[in-house]
């Protein structure tokens, strides 16, 4: 009987050793230790071996069962780890740096980026958004502003004259006024949008971008107006941005100021060197400002002796053309890819 | 307006010297100086030299020989001009001097003749245009002097940027008292003021309306002052070299010795004068009236014929207009040359009509110019003093009669305003002295009325115009003490109640949605042309009176023009883009039926993609309707929860599109826009591929209230899935049969996949006019697992339904 089952061991050893795949395995463990298998026909003749052998012969049985069946699990196993194995190599990508095609970039036009900026700074300030409409009236665009009829202040503004006697805005102050007449002091507003003057060339487009920012409370004061627009300055162009504040006029505020911010391109260092973006001043105009001339509060029936605030209007083409060191206006306009594929 | 730094310092005595210093002192109290010109010092060896002889070349018919003189030797030059006479005194360059054109004075042989040297034109020291001559010299120029001081070249320009407020800053006289103000010198003009006084009381001061000619006045509104005076000038000398100088350094042609005049009074004071030839003259009377009705002609000093009517304020004769008041003066009463006997004015005008006038009729001078920003009303009398002693230097004058002065009563007095200095304190944010504010207003011109220290009572200079408020007056203070020193602080009041509800939430997530999808944001012009609007399929939009050009004339009804301009521009020159992804968010502008404006913002974009070799792993790159439906599909799922539709563009609402492959976009059932293909008609030559754009008006997104959607529970019981294939008409659509088959499986379809295309096919076997449609169905219930026999049932019943309303067949 011993001899029977060392036969078998060996017979199956042999076997397994030559197995070359998961159905031979499968062939083989059936061949053995299936419920017809060769083993299993051996254990049910143990009955018929002496008592006293019985212990050893069952006992070396159950080994072969077991170390046979151990081993056909391990080949099994091993093999199946080969075949994983040869799949991932056969998956696998030679060259990562091969295109995937799926993104195109895209980019938001960096005037978007520029006012998105200029008003996320306001509105941490606390001012809120306003809008109103580009085809306005005279009243809106002038008058209310304290632009008298046949002054030459007018001549600031090239107009756009529209059908029915309308115009375009000219600046986005007439937002002013539609904001004054709808609510009470106190207000913080601010106005991005589209303004329109008759002019094209290098530095004029007949469409471009204000930020208008209005303040009226009981005590705002021009001091105020200097805070917030160096808060405004330091926050878009970095801490030690110099600023100074130029007597000028505009009809509609009074005291009225031009700003000027430090030349970034020559830090004002450059005299008679020629600096392109300043013409050697050391100084860009970057926006107007003032305190709300009293004339404005009477037109929106607020009571000048009352209230007083200050407004001012940013250029947004000014402050992306400084940001970015462009030197045409009409690159902003044309939708030449070249120009916007630089913004993504 | 261009100033000469040496004119300015015959005005004021200055403390402070340096031009550089002057322009930034005047440019931060709001006279912005933008540029300073330091005329080319030329050297000294350009000198003032006497003409002793004129001789003809030996050689050349065209050129002369001149021995000139500089006082210490004599030199032989070779002239090519013909202006000059023995005697005169001319601009002499010596050998190895270098002139303003850069060339370089050299001894050369001119036609075999040694030439030592060479004689000026203006263009050769570049203080003028004149280049058919040379320089005449004023006879007295010393000899031997450099000509660079003789004709004051050394001097420095200031180019000054006045605002439209300060018309009293447009003469050197208003510059030098803003200077005084700024504590920069001293006055010299009162002094010169006292001498014409002194001299001239008799014939321009005197309050006379009893001279030569008579003077009617019919507008005193509009001509609150009115003087004239005449005189004879037995001839017309050249007008002095330092004179013409200074004109020509300002910008202004020099003409004769009496226009030179006048517009040197200008210059100076800033009080335009005219004068007239008084021999052209009708009647030897004045008129000052508006034009007539029916239309008056006059020939302005441009020698433009311009019709002038009663908007228009003329000086008359007795029968025609001689000029039109403050603008421009005829061209037949001009003083010429040959002039003898001349009226000249000196007037005051409402800003508001010459400024009228002069935009009407498109003709603006440095006299309208300074009307319009108001004149010194007190002016008058002291130019005409000014004009008549200048001309008394350089000619011979007599005056005749005393000077005509009309002024309407009262025009003249003095306006007072009281200043509050708690109020100055409110509005800019720090006290200011009593001593100090009466300091800068006193400096300033302002009298101060009375001992009372608050409020102060000032009485406002006849020049300050702009000045009749106490705002006025704060801003004064403000601006002399300068920005400088201002405290920067933040208002205190709490932040707007309309901070949050204003924030804009959609154009953001437009425009990262988009350019996450590779597309490119653009800015267009609002503006679109006749034709633009005529691809459009509207028949109307709002006019610009005043457009820009033809291409700009009407406000854009849509923003499909300008993305397809920015493509074709894009296709054409930048060849490297083999893909163009655009968008555009912005306003467009539609006419109502009763003529208003309506404004909306709107949304467009637009893609197309050049067929082009992709390696095979690689995802190809779309751009067609179908692409394009799915990047707005996805879009509008971000912005919105309403139903979305797509209808076919068969009334041709959208006439850009292609013919049929357009759609409408409806939202809840009401037209949103437009998806499609462009219509190949409109495409740049060359461009074989589809072109897809949309467009969708967002304000009807923006006025659909936001709400937040509750989560609705899901099911966690398994799907059963079912594919379906039936062959319809060409006409039904895909989307009508999914609605079918979601109705007949009720709850069991309620996920938004349920039921999904497959696929479509059209050809054989399938007969002509049918195609094949296929779904998957995915069938799940919320409470069970479902068993296969229910959910058979449910597709026979479904397939029995697109039979009869479709008639259907299943595909076998």
């Amino acid at each position: 009987m011993l001899t029977k089952l060392k036969k078998l061991e060996a017979a199956a050893q042999q076997a397994l050793d030559s197995c070359a795949d998961a159905d031979a395995l499968e062939a083989l463990r059936v061949q053995y230790l299936g419920k017809k298998g060769e083993l299993t026909a051996l254990l049910k003749e143990l009955q018929s071996v002496d008592a006293d052998q019985r212990p050893v012969v069952g006992a070396e049985a159950n080994r072969i069962k077991v170390e046979l069946g151990e081993a056909i699990r391990a080949k099994t196993e091993s093999m199946d780890r080969q075949r994983r194995q040869q799949q991932l190599e056969s998956d696998s990508i030679e060259d990562v740096t091969l295109p995937s095609g799926l993104i195109m970039p895209g980019a938001i036009h960096p005037l978007t980026q520029v006012t998105h900026r200029i008003v996320e700074i306001f509105h941490g300030l606390g001012y809120a958004v306003a809008d109103g409409p580009q085809i306005e009236t005279d009243y809106y665009n002038f008058s209310a502003l304290n632009f008298p009829d046949n002054h030459p202040a007018r001549d600031m503004q090239d107009t756009f004259f529209v059908e029915n006697g309308l115009l375009l805005r000219t600046h986005t102050s007439p937002v002013q006024i539609h904001v004054m007449e709808r609510r009470r002091p106190p207000l913080k507003i601010i106005v991005p949008g589209a303004v329109y003057r008759h002019d094209d060339d290098i530095t004029h487009s007949p469409i471009f971008y204000q930020v208008e920012g209005l303040a009226v409370d009981e005590s705002i004061t021009m001091a105020d107006l200097k805070g917030t627009l160096r808060r405004f300055v330091v926050e878009m162009f970095g801490d030690n941005t110099p600023m100074r504040l130029r007597p000028s006029f505009f009809p509609f505020t009074e005291p009225s100021a031009e700003v000027d911010m430090g030349c970034p391109n020559c830090c004002g260092k450059a005299k008679a060197k020629g600096c392109r973006l300043c013409g050697d001043s050391g100084w860009l105009e970057i926006l107007g400002a003032g305190m709300v001339d009293p004339a404005v509060l009477e037109n929106v029936d607020y009571d000048p002796e009352r209230y007083q605030g200050f407004a001012f209007g940013i250029g947004v083409e000014r402050i992306a053309m400084i940001l970015y060191g462009i030197d045409d206006i009409r690159l902003f306009y044309d939708g030449a890819l070249p120009f916007l594929e630089q913004f993504a | 307006m261009k100033l000469s730094f040496a004119w300015l310092q015959e005005l004021v005595e200055l403390t402070v010297v340096d031009p550089e210093e002057i322009a930034n002192r005047l440019t931060m109290a709001g006279v912005e100086v933008s540029g300073i010109v330091c005329r080319q010092d030329m050297g000294d060896s350009v000198v003032v030299a006497s003409i002793l002889e004129i001789a003809p070349h030996p050689n050349a018919d065209r050129l002369s020989l001149c021995k000139v003189s500089d006082g210490k030797q004599i030199y032989e030059i070779v002239c090519g001009a013909t202006n000059m006479q023995v005697g005169d005194r001319v601009a002499f360059a010596k050998i190895g001097s270098r002139l303003a054109n850069g060339i370089k004075i050299k001894k050369s042989k001119i036609r075999g003749v040694v030439s030592e040297g060479m004689l000026c034109s203006e263009t050769e020291l570049a203080i003028g245009e004149e280049s058919s001559g040379i320089i005449v010299l004023d006879s007295a120029a010393p000899l031997g002097q450099p000509v660079r001081d003789c004709l004051a070249l050394n001097d420095t320009v200031f180019d000054i940027d006045v605002t439209p407020n300060r018309g009293d800053c447009l003469s050197v006289l208003g510059i030098a008292r803003e200077l005084v103000a700024l504590g920069c010198g001293r006055p010299k003009y009162n002094d010169v003021e006292a001498r014409l006084r002194r001299d001239y009381a008799k014939v321009v001061f005197a309050a006379s309306t009893t001279g030569e000619v008579p003077v009617t006045v019919k507008e005193p509104q509009l001509c609150p002052r009115y003087m004239l005076l005449r005189f004879d000038i037995t001839d017309m000398p050249a007008t002095p070299m330092w004179m013409v100088q200074r004109l020509v350094q300002c910008g202004l042609r020099p003409i004769n010795l009496v226009v030179d005049v006048t517009n040197y009074v200008l210059l100076e004071l800033g009080q335009p004068l005219h004068a007239f030839d008084f021999e052209k003259v009708a009647g030897g009377e004045v008129v000052v009236r508006r034009g007539q009705k029916r239309g008056e002609k006059i020939t302005a000093l441009d020698e433009v014929e311009y019709v002038l009517g009663p908007e228009h304020l003329l000086i008359c004769d007795k029968s025609k207009p001689l000029c039109i008041a403050g603008v421009m003066g005829g061209l037949d009463s001009a003083v010429q040359q040959t002039t003898r006997k001349v009226l000249l004015e000196s007037a005051h005008f409402d800003p508001a009509t010459i400024r009228h006038s002069s935009r009407q009729l498109g003709l603006s001078s440095e006299s309208s110019y300074r009307f319009e920003r108001r004149v010194d009303p007190q002016a008058p009398p002291l130019a005409l003093a000014r004009a008549v002693s200048l001309l008394a230097a350089c000619a011979s004058v007599e005056v005749v009669g005393r000077a005509v002065d009309y002024h309407q009563a009262g025009s003249t007095k003095p306006v007072s305003l009281n200043l509050r200095l708690g109020r100055y304190e409110k509005l800019i944010g720090h006290k200011v002295a009593a001593a100090t504010a009466r300091q800068i207003l006193t400096s300033l011109g302002f009298a101060v009325v009375g001992k009372h220290k608050d409020p102060l009572k000032l009485e406002v200079p006849s020049w300050r115009g702009d000045v009749s408020r106490e705002i006025d007056l704060i801003e004064e203070i403000a601006r002399i003490e300068g920005y400088g020193d201002m405290a920067a602080t933040l208002p205190t009041t709490p932040p707007d109640d309309e901070v949050e509800t204003s924030r804009d939430r959609l154009m953001p997530q437009i425009r990262s949605y988009l350019s996450g999808q590779g597309f490119y944001e653009l800015y267009g012009f609002s503006f679109l042309s006749a034709k633009e609007l005529e691809m459009l399929g509207r028949k109307e939009a709002m006019q610009i009176l005043n457009p820009l050009g033809q291409d700009f004339a009407l406000l854009r009804p849509s923003l499909v023009p300008n993305l397809l301009k920015a493509f074709t521009h894009n296709f054409n020159h930048y060849r490297q883009y083999r893909a163009q992804r655009l968008f555009e968010v912005g306003r467009t502008f539609a006419k109502a039926a009763t003529g208003s404006p309506i404004e909306r913002r709107c949304l467009a974009a637009l893609a197309w993609q050049a067929n082009e070799p992709a390696w095979q792993g690689a995802i190809k790159p779309a751009a067609d309707f179908f692409w394009m439906k799915g990047v707005l599909t996805g879009l509008l799922q971000q912005l919105t929860h309403h139903t979305i539709d797509f209808v076919r563009n068969d009334e041709e609402l959208y006439p850009f599109l292609h013919p049929g492959g357009g759609a409408e976009i409806r939202l809840d059932g009401k037209p949103l826009g437009c998806l499609g293909r462009m219509h190949p008609e409109y495409l740049p030559e060359g461009c074989e591929e589809p072109v897809t754009l949309f467009e969708i008006d967002l304000e009807r997104l923006y006025s659909l209230r936001q709400q937040v959607s509750r989560w609705r529970p899901f099911s966690r019981y398994p799907v059963v899935e079912r594919d379906l294939a039936v062959v319809v008409d060409r006409q039904v659509s895909a989307t009508q049969l999914a609605g079918e088959i979601r109705k007949v499986g009720g709850a069991l379809l309620g996920n938004g996949n349920a039921v999904r295309l497959v696929d479509q096919y059209m050809g054989k076997p399938i007969p002509n006019g049918k195609k094949s449609l296929a779904f998957r169905i995915l069938y799940q219930a919320a409470d069970r697992t479902l068993r296969d026999s229910e959910v058979d049932r449910l597709f026979s019943r479904t397939l029995k339904q697109l039979e009869t309303r479709f008639g259907a067949t299943l595909r076998s």
